[in-house]
């Protein structure tokens, strides 16, 4: 996924390895305090692995996910569609036999190695096992030459449909079909061609692939082949005439071939000349696979979004192990800048030494990622099979791309040195006495003065950004601006207010803001991006965390009599409360990361919640309050179904029965250069379905 | 360092005030303090516990941030450079032994011992050859590749003192080096101190509450609450006051 993202990541983990090189290089002291670190402690170095990999493996399995889902999409619409890549259909009649004839100019096109011509119809069948009458009232009639059909992209693999003609008299049906009319081979089979019913014997069934499983637009399609002549004789029997249909299959096999879409459709058009008007041309292929690219993209963000909650706690969980490793190695540290090592070169150990534990856990870390997409893709592959309706669900079929693992190892590395190189410059920023002899660290003094002017200048810059992004209700930005502008004004708050105030002030006016915003601008939340909800997490987390650990003395004195008894459970609970008490950055980042487990649990509760409210209003409104829909097709059945509907045996138990027809119709633009069917109801003619339905009581 | 050197002042402290702020308690620990080092002495600061030793220590060799006066080493005033300058400044004319021996634990005897070499930019082959011959000079010669964990108490201060003195430092700061060792040990790291002095005229700051130990050295200061009470010279035989002014 993201191979918008790749060059642009890769291009910072160069980068960022340069860096690291060129610091294992110049500073070899560095170096050697890093590799020794890694070399004698492994539990340390398990433990940053452990965390580094957490990272890479959500970020990849997130991405894997996004690959299945579009793999498996796209693996579907080769099935289905085979070599067929474009579809021109013409209106019945005379236009029909002339597009067929301008489209066979296209034989000899460079890019095109099949065109096929084919008649077909709406018709509707009836079968009768076991005594039982199974109707399938939506049907295409197909009829081609199957010589033609088995030879149609044949370079570039298997067509779906070939062997012998089948005879008069007999039928070759594809397995959804057969499947709905629960008939195999052998079976006779009642065809309603132009509304006049025929017997015909099923000469075999097909798998629905490729051009078995042609239809004019819909997923699932159930399809008859007919004997040579049946369809034209039927048609003048009745006074009607089938519509033309041809394939074409650019050059190439059933993968390649897409890319040549444009240009063939081009041909075409041009081949057809002022009938192209008149006829539509579809490109099945090319939108199937543009949807599933989509449907790919869509779903693996969710992951990710849902994953990049885990990331951060990740990355807590890293800062939080080598503050601890920072901490129980302070004393040596200290004593190796009493005897002379520079600042900068200690934050360059440390680097090294967690940039390397980072790259140790790439490889597991992609392995778990792709572990975890493969999980996800089953869980996926059973919810989808429970939406399958008829038996067209999609398979799920597993895949991932180097896109994917390159793009979720650069992310999940880039990530892993952030966070080391923060921790890092921030765990060697001590007093060396105070580190020698393991006392707690002194607040930092009043901040510099360039850092003061950069922070209030950013300030000022986020202030001003922030005013036309919460009046447009920006979604990202209505958060981020304001936040970054408060946490930017902290150094030149600290030059009048003491840093609890600071502190205090900060946190707690980001969680207001944090909890404000949706209400003062509720229209952040319409957009289809994700990450509002990360950073919305993310702010309200932190911000809380913050403001309760810079006030734990408040917040703990109701129970401060609790924990002086001078009993055993008191000095019990005081002890408990002693260690995280004094370790206020690290019983934050703890803290902070509990806080986002906690959030996403209750975001995806919330999202589920709204998705089940949503399946009943979308119920109420695509049943319009009728609990049945009735499908038949009205050349055969007339009217007599709504009648007796009405009047027969159920009709105590019926509310209302509403006929509803349907006919497809066509719309051109004023220039003449689509023509799009569209449905409408009721129509004058209806040549194919009426739907009647009853509202439930 | 040859006797040429011995009348150049090393180091001058004046008026050098200490604050530690615990909350809103204030301590004052040094209390605008004067002192004058010159090259090759070997000074020992004795007092009572909680006087200050420790804190002068610290903040003459610019190890910890003082509250007021000045400090000035081999010429350079160390509160006056930035962190990192001071940094090497420290590692080129300052060596450190410390009551806990604070080696590093995952480097070899000969790795800590020659770790102030390789940060000052010495070759290393040359720094692995001078960390060697200054293992053999404290007697650990047959210890060069065992890590501290591996080593006694006593071998462990030895290594301390060989890597405080490897890069031949201007100075040597030692707080109580014999504070963790028994008397047999203590003998041992004393004599070695009395005779890298002796002998080559090694300038050495050692702070120590044991009057045998403050015996020992040619010059003794006396503090108490923060501020210098008595300064001496004594010879090896004899304690001999003489009437010194640290400062001119
Ligand atoms: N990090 C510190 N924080 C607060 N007070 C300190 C700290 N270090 C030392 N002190 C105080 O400063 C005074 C001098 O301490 P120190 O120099 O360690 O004395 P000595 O080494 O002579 O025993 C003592 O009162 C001690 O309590
Ligand atoms: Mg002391």
């Amino acid at each position: 996924m993201y191979p918008n993202l790749l060059i642009p990541l890769l291009t910072a983990l160069a980068l960022a390895l340069a860096g690291l090189v060129l610091v294992a290089v110049r500073q070899p002291v560095s170096r050697r305090l890093a590799f020794r670190q890694i070399a004698r402690r492994r539990t340390e170095a398990a433990l940053v692995i452990g965390g580094s990999m957490l990272g890479t493996a959500i970020v990849i399995g997130a991405l894997v996910v996004g690959d299945t889902l579009n793999f498996s999409v796209r693996q579907e619409a080769y099935r289905t569609l085979g070599p067929v890549d474009e579809r021109v259909v013409a209106p019945p009649g005379p236009t029909g036999r002339a597009v067929t004839e301008r489209l066979g100019a296209l034989a000899g096109d460079p890019d095109i190695d099949g065109v096929l011509n084919a008649q077909a119809t709406q018709a509707s069948a009836v079968s009768h096992t076991d005594g039982r009458t199974v109707a399938e009232p939506r049907v295409l009639a197909w009829q081609m030459d199957f010589d033609k059909a088995a030879r149609f992209g044949a370079p570039g693999g298997d067509s779906g449909l070939g062997g012998p003609d089948p005879k008069p008299g007999q039928v070759v049906v594809n397995e959804p079909l057969a499947r709905s009319l629960s008939v195999g081979a052998g079976d006779p089979v009642t065809l309603y061609l132009f509304g006049v019913p025929g017997t015909y014997r099923i000469e075999r069934v097909v798998p629905e692939e490729g051009l078995a499983g042609v239809g004019l637009g819909g997923r699932l399609n159930r399809d008859v082949f007919l004997a040579p002549g049946t369809l034209d004789s039927a048609a003048r029997a009745a006074g009607a005439e089938p519509r033309s249909v041809t394939f074409v299959s650019n050059r190439g096999g059933v993968e390649s071939g897409e890319a040549l879409t444009d240009r063939v459709t081009a041909d075409i058009r041009q081949a057809l000349g002022p009938l192209a008007g008149q006829t539509e041309i579809e490109t099945p292929k090319h939108t199937v696979l543009r949807d599933a690219r989509q449907a790919g993209d869509s779903l693996g963000a969710l992951f990710l979004m849902i994953g990049s909650f885990s990331i951060i706690a990740g990355a807590l969980l890293l800062v939080n192990i080598f503050v601890m490793l920072g901490e129980e190695r302070k004393s040596q540290m200290g004593m190796v800048r009493a005897v002379g090592m520079k600042r900068s070169r200690l934050v360059g150990s440390f680097t090294l030494e967690g940039a390397t534990y980072a790259l140790l856990s790439a490889v597991p870390g992609v392995a778990i990622g792709v572990a975890v997409g493969w999980g996800v893709a089953v869980v996926a592959a059973q919810i989808f099979q429970g939406w399958s309706v008829g038996g067209s669900s999609i398979r799920i079929a597993f895949a991932v791309t180097p896109t994917s693992v390159l793009n979720g190892l650069a992310m999940g590395l880039l990530i892993a040195f952030a966070a080391i190189l923060a921790t890092s410059v921030r765990i060697s920023r001590f007093n060396i006495i105070a580190a020698i002899r393991d006392l707690p660290t002194t607040p930092g003094q009043r901040p510099r003065r360039r850092l003061l002017a950069v922070s209030s200048t950013l300030a000022v810059l986020c202030a001003f950004a922030a005013v036309p992004a919460v009046a447009r209700s920006q979604p990202d930005a209505t958060y981020l601006m304001p936040a970054l502008a408060l946490a930017f004004a902290t150094p030149a708050l600290l030059r009048v207010l003491p840093r609890h105030t600071v502190t205090t002030l900060v946190a707690g006016a980001v969680l207001v803001w944090t909890l404000l915003a949706p209400v003062i601008r509720p229209r952040i939340f319409d957009t289809p991006s994700m990450s509002v909800y990360v950073i919305q997490g993310a702010l309200a987390a932190f911000s809380a965390v913050v403001l309760v650990s810079d006030n734990q003395k408040t917040l703990l004195r109701p129970v401060r009599r609790l924990l002086q008894r001078p009993t055993e459970g008191g000095l019990a609970a005081r002890l408990a409360v002693a260690y995280p008490l004094a370790k206020r950055f690290r019983t934050g980042a703890t803290l902070v990361m509990y806080t986002l487990i906690v959030f996403v649990l209750v975001l995806l509760t919330e999202i589920s919640g709204i998705l089940r409210a949503g399946v009943d209003g979308v119920v109420a409104d695509a049943t319009a309050g009728y609990s049945l829909r009735l499908d038949y097709n009205p050349q055969v059945a007339g009217d007599r179904l709504v009648s007796d509907l009405r009047g027969g045996p159920s009709a105590a138990g019926i509310a209302a029965v509403t006929p509803l027809l349907n006919a497809t119709g066509r719309a051109t633009d004023p220039g003449l250069r689509t023509s799009t069917a569209s449905s409408a109801a009721p129509a004058a003619r209806p040549a194919t379905t009426t739907t009647p339905a009853t509202p439930s009581p | 360092m040859d006797s040429m050197n011995t009348d150049r002042a090393l180091l001058v402290a004046s008026g050098v005030r200490k604050i530690y702020r615990t909350g809103s308690v204030e301590v004052t620990a040094l209390l605008d303090l004067d002192l004058l080092v010159r090259h090759g002495e070997m000074v020992g600061v004795m007092g009572p516990s909680g006087s200050g030793k420790t804190t002068l220590l610290n903040c003459l060799s610019g190890l910890d941030d003082i509250d007021g006066g000045r400090v000035e080493v081999d010429g350079h005033d160390l509160f006056a450079m930035s962190d990192a300058a001071r940094t090497e400044h420290r590692a080129h004319t300052m060596g450190f032994v410390f009551q806990a021996f604070n080696l590093i634990p995952v480097f070899s005897a000969v790795e800590n011992v020659e770790l102030p070499l390789l940060l000052v930019g010495t070759r290393p082959h040359e720094a692995r050859r001078r960390a060697l011959d200054m293992l053999d000079r404290v007697d650990l010669g047959h210890r060069v590749e065992h890590r501290p964990s591996e080593l006694s108490g006593g071998e462990q201060q030895r290594v301390t003192i060989a890597r405080a003195l490897a890069g031949r430092p201007a100075i040597v700061w030692a707080d109580e080096p014999t504070g963790n060792l028994d008397s047999a040990m203590a003998d041992q790291v004393m004599d070695l101190l009395c005779e890298l002095n002796r002998d080559e005229g090694q300038t050495i700051v050692l702070v120590t509450h044991d009057s045998a130990i403050g015996a020992r050295v040619p010059r003794l200061i006396r503090m108490h609450d923060g501020q210098l009470v008595d300064d001496v010279r004594q010879t090896a035989t004899a304690r001999a006051p003489s009437p010194d002014v640290p400062l001119g």
